[in-house]
């Protein structure tokens, strides 16, 4: 009987372990932050309302090169 | 009337008459035969009305340079134009608005070119001259660009049709006739400057201005009046 009491601390004990080492905030070395500053950095660089998409470009850009100036 | 005063009032008459006369500064052959420059036969003059964001609406624009003899008033403009190669055809009449711009000095540099007489003028006449080339030309002309000219010194003119790039590319005709150089401020997103040893197929008409003919015949008639008090 007592070696079942003694497998069941055991089995508590190393569950235990596993659940609080397999946890992310465990195995994350970075600021809680991280993320949301990287993704701070990209939003400044591209803002979504302002992607562009090709229908967009083909609508709006005219390919006018300096070698087109004349009517062909 | 003797026979001197007779030959006097002839000679007034005629320089009466050469003074009313119209000068034109002639560009376009007749009949139109097109004038070829870098492969092409026209260079793109065009305000872009579909034109958003970076792209710019005055992406081109083509200058002439002109010179009277006399002093005077501009009292018509006609010129040849095509239609870039993917355009849809035009319908006849139907053409594109163009603005008329007269100018002293184009500035130093491209896009300062600051216009002393504007003009917007309809489809302008527009008629299908032709083919002789690859593409289409088509002529134009209106009489509703009054500019006053002082003999001798030059000016520049610029013919911009009004129209939107994604329907249709308009550009004037290129001339060899005339003395050889002009000038395209040309650019998608900023313009640049280019001089070309080339000229544009456009006629330029003025006429004196109705203040010196005026004189002009009030002289003629002062004199023939004196003359034959002499006579008598």
């Amino acid at each position: 009987m007592q070696i079942f009491k003694t497998l069941g601390f055991c089995f508590v004990v190393i569950g235990g372990l596993a659940i609080v080492y397999a946890s992310p905030a465990e195995k994350t070395s970075v600021p809680s932050d991280y993320f949301v500053r990287s993704m701070d950095a990209a939003d400044a660089a591209l803002k979504p309302s302002e992607a562009v998409t090709l229908s967009d470009w083909e609508f709006t850009a005219r390919s006018r090169p300096a070698t087109c100036r004349f009517v062909d | 009337m003797n026979l001197k005063t007779l030959i006097l009032m002839s000679v007034i008459a005629v320089a009466s008459m050469s003074a009313i006369q119209a000068e034109t500064v002639t560009q376009i052959p007749g009949p139109f035969a097109p004038a070829t420059y870098q492969t092409k036969q026209a260079a793109l003059s065009q305000f872009d009305l579909g034109a958003t964001g970076l792209n710019l609406q005055n992406f081109a624009t083509t200058f002439e340079n002109f010179t009277f003899a006399s002093s005077g008033v501009v009292n018509s403009l006609s010129w040849i134009g095509q239609y870039e190669a993917d355009s849809p055809a035009p319908v006849l009449g139907a053409g594109p608005n163009f603005q008329v711009n007269f100018y002293t000095s184009l500035g130093a540099t491209a896009g300062s070119a600051i216009p002393v007489a504007s003009y917007n003028i309809g489809t302008a006449n527009q008629t299908l001259v032709g083919a002789p080339g690859p593409l289409a030309f088509y002529s134009y002309s209106t009489t509703g660009t009054p500019f006053n000219v002082v003999g001798g010194t030059s000016y520049f003119a610029s013919i911009v049709a009004q129209l939107d790039y994604g329907v249709a590319g308009w550009g004037l005709a290129f001339s060899n006739i005339g003395t050889l150089g002009s000038v395209q401020d040309f650019g998608d997103v900023a313009l640049t400057r280019f001089n070309d040893p080339i000229n544009y197929a456009v006629n330029i008409s003025a006429v004196p201005e109705p203040g010196s003919v005026a004189a002009i015949l009030a002289v003629a008639g002062l004199v023939a009046v004196r003359r034959r008090r002499v006579a008598k």
